[in-house]
């Protein structure tokens, strides 16, 4: 009898911490250069339809893929029309249009200048040098979307000049995240899309956390609430970086110098519920520095915060929950809004 | 034959002892685990919502005041409580301070929901 009443102490005991996890993730995939997960009370439909939506995205639009549409514009010759599909060319005028409005501090078109510094993926720091000021030139003068024309009669895409390359890899995480989020919403209780750090709150609010730019044993360096249907992406100068001579070079290139950007915003968070804006604009406002973005986000109609070189936070519309690290403190007086 | 009976006993009485130290063992890891899963854990923040929709997110660590919907609400010392309300049965008012994970001050007059959420710990890093 005392057994018995043991052996079910002992089941009660495994259930009481079986309960405490009510959500599983689901991890499968790896697409544009990243992982991506959801957690949600998995079903294998949905896992299909998430698969199905992030693969059909990487072979679309991946510059290593001879299936995508970019892969092909960037093989083709001046004056050679590529046919797009309805989606592709909305995608296209969607991105082409979202540049100009960041003054070029987010540009597609920048490719040429991104192989020039070894960024294109898939990218391995080690023993990598920086170009020379007439590698710089040369690429930047092949960097411009003014080569590229959207025939909207045609549906296609042409250029003007051969080398002229497009890359769509600092915005195509976002438009992921959000095309899974329409393709399961209806169907989910609740879930949360990661893809790659650019994440979407599906159905509820998420509690997400913003990497601590400069010192990687804090989990997080902020938190704040990600509201349902919103999508938020980080840029930071953190990531892709290598180091030549003792000098680190990071990955988001400012075009009015060629080099990585040196901004002051060190990292970029940026809200929305379009994830193409949520993550292009994060690395426009690397570029563009906290001035100019908080203008261009208010302009736009987003939210979002900046994490700068000497250590301030500062929120854009957005309620920052807990700051970790106490030497960085919450910049929020004139600047909000402005 | 009474050498035989004394040995038995001995053996008998020494598996109840170990008997009794295993469920003693179990019950406390039973209570543990079911004060870490059933104690309300203290909120981080309180959520407001006016008719269903959610209008202020307040930060419980954070001193604050906020009028809204002809609430006046507090937050003070970690917890957050109606001041004033101008409803007729001031039952928000009697609700008294709240600070708990899943607590809530309901004024149906006002249509004003706050409700206690999360612990600060973030799902995801971006």
């Amino acid at each position: 009898m005392k057994k018995v009443a043991a052996f079910a102490l002992a089941l009660s005991l495994l259930f009481a911490f079986a309960a405490c996890n009510d959500t599983e993730r689901y991890v499968n995939g790896f697409s544009m250069g990243s992982f991506y997960y959801a957690e949600y009370r998995s079903s294998s439909e949905q896992n299909e339809r998430i698969d199905r939506v992030l693969l059909s995205i990487e072979k679309e639009y991946s510059v290593n893929l001879s299936s995508s549409c970019l892969f092909r514009i960037n093989q083709a010759k001046a004056g050679e029309e590529i046919e797009l599909t309805e989606e592709e060319f909305s995608l296209f005028s969607a991105l082409f249009s979202l540049s100009a409005k960041t003054d070029g501090a987010f540009d597609p078109s920048l490719f040429p200048l991104v192989k020039a510094w070894g960024f294109d993926p898939p990218f391995d720091p080690k023993g990598k040098v920086p170009p020379s000021d007439s590698e710089i030139l040369t690429a930047l003068e092949a960097s411009s979307l003014s080569f590229f024309t959207l025939n909207k009669e045609t549906s296609s895409i042409s250029k003007s000049k051969d080398d002229a390359l497009l890359d769509f890899g600092a915005s195509i995480k976002g438009y992921g995240a959000e095309k899974v989020m329409q393709a399961i919403e209806k169907n989910v209780k609740s879930a949360l899309i990661n893809v790659g750090g650019t994440i979407a709150a599906v159905n509820r609010s998420y509690l997400v956390g913003i990497t601590h730019p400069r010192n990687d044993s804090y989990e997080y360096l902020f938190s704040f609430t990600l509201e349902q249907g919103e999508i938020c992406a980080t840029s930071g100068d953190y990531e892709r970086v290598f180091v030549s001579e003792g000098v680190s070079y990071h990955h988001i290139i400012d075009r009015k110098t060629g080099r990585p950007s040196n901004s002051g915003v060190v990292s970029a968070t940026v809200i929305s519920e379009n994830g193409l804006y949520a993550d292009s604009l994060a690395t426009a406002a690397v570029v563009l520095g906290v001035e100019k973005t908080v203008n261009l986000f208010s302009e736009l109609g987003v939210k979002g915060a900046l994490i700068t070189e000497d250590k301030r936070i500062v929120p854009i519309g957005l309620n920052i929950i807990q700051i970790k690290d106490s030497s960085y403190s919450v910049a929020n007086d004139a600047k909000e809004g402005a | 034959m009474s050498h035989n009976k004394k040995n038995r006993k001995s053996t008998y009485s020494l598996f109840r002892i170990w008997d009794v130290i295993v469920i003693v063992v179990v019950l406390l890891l039973v209570a543990l685990a079911l004060y870490f899963t059933l104690s309300p854990e203290k909120g981080s923040r309180a959520e407001v919502y006016v008719s269903g929709e959610k209008k202020a997110e307040l930060v419980l660590s954070k001193d604050a005041e906020l009028e809204l919907n002809g609430l006046k609400l507090i937050v003070s010392g970690g917890k957050i409580w109606v001041h004033s309300s101008d409803c007729p049965d001031k039952i928000c008012e009697k609700t008294g301070k709240i600070y708990k994970k899943g607590q809530t001050i309901v004024c149906l007059p006002n249509q004003v929901i706050v409700r206690i959420v999360g612990k600060g710990e973030v799902e995801a890093i971006s």
